[in-house]
This record gives C-alpha cells, sequence and structure tokens, in this order.
C-alpha cells in the first residue's frame, strides 16, 4: 500500500493511472468528478439520480477503502448485516 | 443518521457512510487529488463532525458513488445479498428509519409463513430545510463555498 501515500496528480499518466489500489482510474474522470468549484456546469452533471441503478436487482461490487488504509469491497461490507443503510457524502 | 445506526444495530442492520467528491469544495476543504487527502477529509468528517458510523472510501475517480447516480448526499438500503431495496437522492433520518422498520417487519411476517412478493413503490419524502444551519456548515468549508453556492442558486 506503499502508492496510498503517495499516489496524487502529480506524476499521474495523461489518461489513466494504474496499480491505484490494484485497480485503474481514469485520470480526465478523477479530474473532472473531483470538480474545483461549486458550478453548474461542473456539479449539474454528476446529479445523475435518474439513471441510478432499479431497486431489487443486484448491484455491482466496487474495492472501497477503510480509514486504516485498507481495501474491502462493497459486496463484502453489505454481506455482514442483515441490511446495510449506504449514506454517499463528504465533509463538504 | 448516527442515531439510526446506534437504534438498529442490534437488529442486525449495518450502516457504513461512503466518503466521494466534495460536493462543495472551498478553502478548508478543497477539490480532492489524491486518496491521502480524501482520508484525510474523511477522518474530519469523523473527528469534526460527528460521523461515528464506519467510512469507506470510494475510488478517487467515484466509480461506486458514479454508479450509483452520483448525487452528493443520498442513502441507499442494501439486502445481505447486494440487492438495493431502498434508494434516496438526499439523506433523511426519518425516511430511513420508516423504511427500515417496514423492512424489518417484512422479515417478522415471512418467518410466520406469510409469502410475500416484492414489487416497487415511489414515494415523495419530505426533509426539513434549515437555510440557515445550512450556510453556518457551509461557511466551515471556506468563503469560497458559500460564494459559489450563493452565485449557483442567486441567493443573496
Amino acid at each position: 500500500m506503499i502508492y496510498w501515500l503517495e499516489m496524487g496528480i502529480n506524476g499521474c499518466e495523461d489518461v489513466e493511472i494504474t496499480k491505484f489500489f490494484g485497480g485503474i482510474i481514469n485520470k480526465g474522470m478523477m479530474d473532472v468528478y473531483n470538480y474545483d468549484e461549486f458550478v453548474p456546469e461542473k456539479f449539474e452533471r454528476w446529479m445523475r439520480f435518474d439513471i441510478s441503478p432499479s431497486l431489487g436487482k443486484k448491484s455491482e461490487n466496487f474495492t472501497l477503502w477503510n480509514l486504516e488504509e485498507q481495501p474491502t469491497s462493497l459486496e463484502e461490507t453489505l454481506n455482514q448485516s442483515l441490511f446495510t443503510v449506504v449514506e454517499f457524502g463528504s465533509f463538504t | 443518521m448516527n442515531k439510526i445506526a446506534n437504534d438498529f444495530s442490534s437488529e442486525n442492520i449495518g450502516s457504513i457512510f461512503i466518503y466521494t467528491n466534495e460536493a462543495h469544495p472551498g478553502e478548508s476543504y478543497p477539490h480532492l487529488t489524491s486518496m491521502k487527502q480524501k482520508n484525510t477529509h474523511a477522518k474530519a468528517l469523523r473527528d469534526v463532525l460527528g460521523v461515528n458510523r464506519p467510512i469507506l472510501l470510494d475510488a478517487l475517480d467515484g466509480a461506486c458513488h458514479r454508479y450509483f447516480g452520483s448525487m452528493p448526499n443520498m442513502t441507499w438500503i442494501f439486502n445481505r445479498s447486494g440487492v438495493p431495496v431502498y434508494k434516496s437522492d438526499w439523506t433523511d433520518a426519518n425516511s430511513v428509519r420508516n423504511s427500515l422498520e417496514y423492512l424489518l417487519d417484512v422479515v417478522k411476517r415471512r418467518k410466520t409463513g406469510v409469502r410475500l412478493a416484492p414489487f416497487t413503490v415511489e414515494r415523495l419524502d419530505y426533509r426539513e430545510s434549515d437555510r440557515v444551519a445550512f450556510y453556518q456548515r457551509l461557511a466551515e468549508n471556506g468563503p469560497k463555498a458559500v460564494e459559489e453556492f450563493r452565485k449557483a442558486f442567486g441567493e443573496n
């Protein structure tokens, strides 16, 4: 997990960052997704609840990381309880 | 939402918080450029804002968040098999509590032998909207976040 602490935008490939926690990250997507100012042309594109997955169908699995920098997965987390409440958000 | 996590944990209901992009980046908490920074912001969410549920970081490109619609503060409920049974484009504790109580009742009814088939329902729920409190929270991100929000929604 050395790359956890070292990986930032500086030094990344223009198109993709590989071996990023075992996955592939698109830098272009990363930059657009992490918009630097709250202006409609930058945030409105992400308000896409209308195309979110339907209820009742098994979701895709995703790698997630805890605050101790250890990887886990959404599936592994959900498997631990009868139901799991998942809130999405940030400090801001 | 912390209280809901506590209230329902004995019913085998898990609760997690998935850390996304910054919705209102400001001077104190700017937009994310690394996982290290994302980790630092997530720890502030825990230590400053008091989120005591397990916090998990999404990838820096928001793969998980984007898959589920990338709303800034949405909530989903999943069953053990990873099937979503509730989704809300904003987080509201009353709505989540109401849904959990319903879901637990479904489990009880099934245990008594009642045969139940799933169906989908849409419902308009209502959350409290405290503009003063919202702006106070926004100010913690930095003046930039406040100014940009005012401009985006034409508020003085």
